[in-house]
């Protein structure tokens, strides 16, 4: 490369990713050489020294995060943290959540209480697996709008991404078809929300309408 | 092998006094980082908030691939410049326009160089500063730039380019012998 067809930008360049074509062509041009060096002159000197933190700012952040640990558990993790619960026994706790809240009607305290444990691991369950809904719902939501606000955040959809093939599974394995259909569908979305979360589509806009009919049920079944 | 190195097993174990550890040595130099892309006190220790919260998140996904405290650097960064993004979309403010700041720059008594570079800073748009803190102050190479940005390599360029440009503009009356 002709020292002379150097400019200003791929000097710049060079000084920043070392670029062999500059470098032989400093090699060649003293002139060259002396602009560089101009400008490694002004760019070493540019320094931007940020405030120092006061002494107790690790503790006083610890304070200000403590509060928070246990909401920021990622949304897959919940479940892994349930050893005694395997993806069956969790499947067969929301079939049964389906069966109790959509089959067995006003609930009577002597049936109730034989019941009670299965019951609570299962309302659990129902309860996440609407959050899961409502976050899914929030998020394309938020997809669908795209053009005016930031897309969501990769790591978010990805943590939803994994949700939902866990709940999917589960409730194949429990025999909800029309569960795991809208699961299913929801899938390649999120995938493409994920790799290319600029132009990704919401989906058939059913769908949505299914997603919030589900978490509704969700609801009156968890009150 | 470093006490990092068991103290991230420990908190990745669920060891919530080996994460608070960690919180307390290396939010620091979060903090540094997140106030070099935001320049504003308050908002820098939200920012470290937040990124501690992510790394709480994420620890099972860490695997030491870089030290922990460049992958606690990169989030803050990263959760600094979602902060800017966040900022443009309810803003409406360009990136490419320069925000008002409501400061006056004061050439006669801030000799410092820091100073003035604060000052050069302030007068770059939101992109050219993102760009130029990332490449110089972080060295974050251009893909990466135009990774976390949206952009186009050339773009980055052309961006990193307009900023050094101003930067030595200002620096001028300070650096030349």
């Amino acid at each position: 490369m002709n020292p002379n067809d150097i400019d200003d930008a791929m000097l710049i360049e060079h000084y920043y990713e070392a670029d062999p074509e500059v470098a032989a062509a400093l090699q060649r041009s003293a002139d060259l050489r002396a602009r560089f060096d101009l400008l490694c002159r002004d760019l070493s000197q540019v320094e931007l020294t940020a405030p120092e933190p006061d002494p107790d700012f690790g503790a006083r952040m610890w304070e200000r995060v403590r509060p928070h640990l246990a909401d920021s558990e990622p949304p897959a993790r919940w479940w892994s943290r349930l050893p005694a619960v395997s993806i069956a026994t969790a499947a067969a706790l929301i079939a049964i959540g389906f069966l109790v809240g959509t089959q067995v009607g006003p609930r009577n305290p002597s049936v109730e209480a034989p019941m009670a444990v299965a019951v609570d691991s299962n309302r659990l369950l129902q309860r996440r697996l609407a959050e899961h809904l409502q976050e899914t719902e929030q998020l394309l939501t938020l997809a669908a709008h795209n053009d005016d606000s930031a897309p969501p955040e990769t790591d978010w959809v990805q943590a939803v991404l994994a949700s939902n093939r866990l709940y999917r599974e589960a409730a194949l394995r429990a025999g909800d078809i029309r569960l795991a259909r809208v699961l299913e569908e929801l899938e390649p979305i999120l995938i493409q929300l994920s790799n290319q979360p600029e132009t990704a589509q919401p989906g058939d806009p059913s769908l949505m309408f299914r997603i919030r009919v589900l978490n509704k049920e969700m609801n009156h079944e968890i009150i | 092998m470093n006490s990092d190195h068991f103290l991230i097993q420990a908190a990745q174990k669920g060891d919530t006094m080996a994460f608070r550890t960690l919180v307390i040595e290396h939010s620091p130099q979060m903090y540094r980082a997140a106030w070099r892309v935001v320049r504003d006190d308050h908002i820098a220790e939200d920012i470290v908030q937040e990124s501690l919260l992510k790394a709480h998140e994420r620890l099972d996904t860490f695997a030491g691939a870089s030290s922990i405290a460049t992958w606690l650097h990169r989030i803050a960064v990263n959760t600094a410049l979602d902060h800017l993004r966040k900022r443009k979309t309810r803003s409406e403010v360009a990136l490419d326009e320069v925000p008002e700041t409501g400061e006056t720059p004061d050439a006669d008594t801030s000799q410092d160089l820091s100073e003035q570079t604060a000052q050069a800073m302030r007068d770059l748009t939101e992109l050219e500063r993102s760009a130029f803190t990332l490449r110089h102050f972080e060295g974050y190479s251009l893909k990466e730039i135009g990774e976390q940005l949206d952009m186009n390599v050339n773009a980055v360029k052309q961006a990193v380019f307009r900023a050094v440009q101003k930067v030595r503009v200002h620096l001028k009356p300070l650096v030349t012998p």
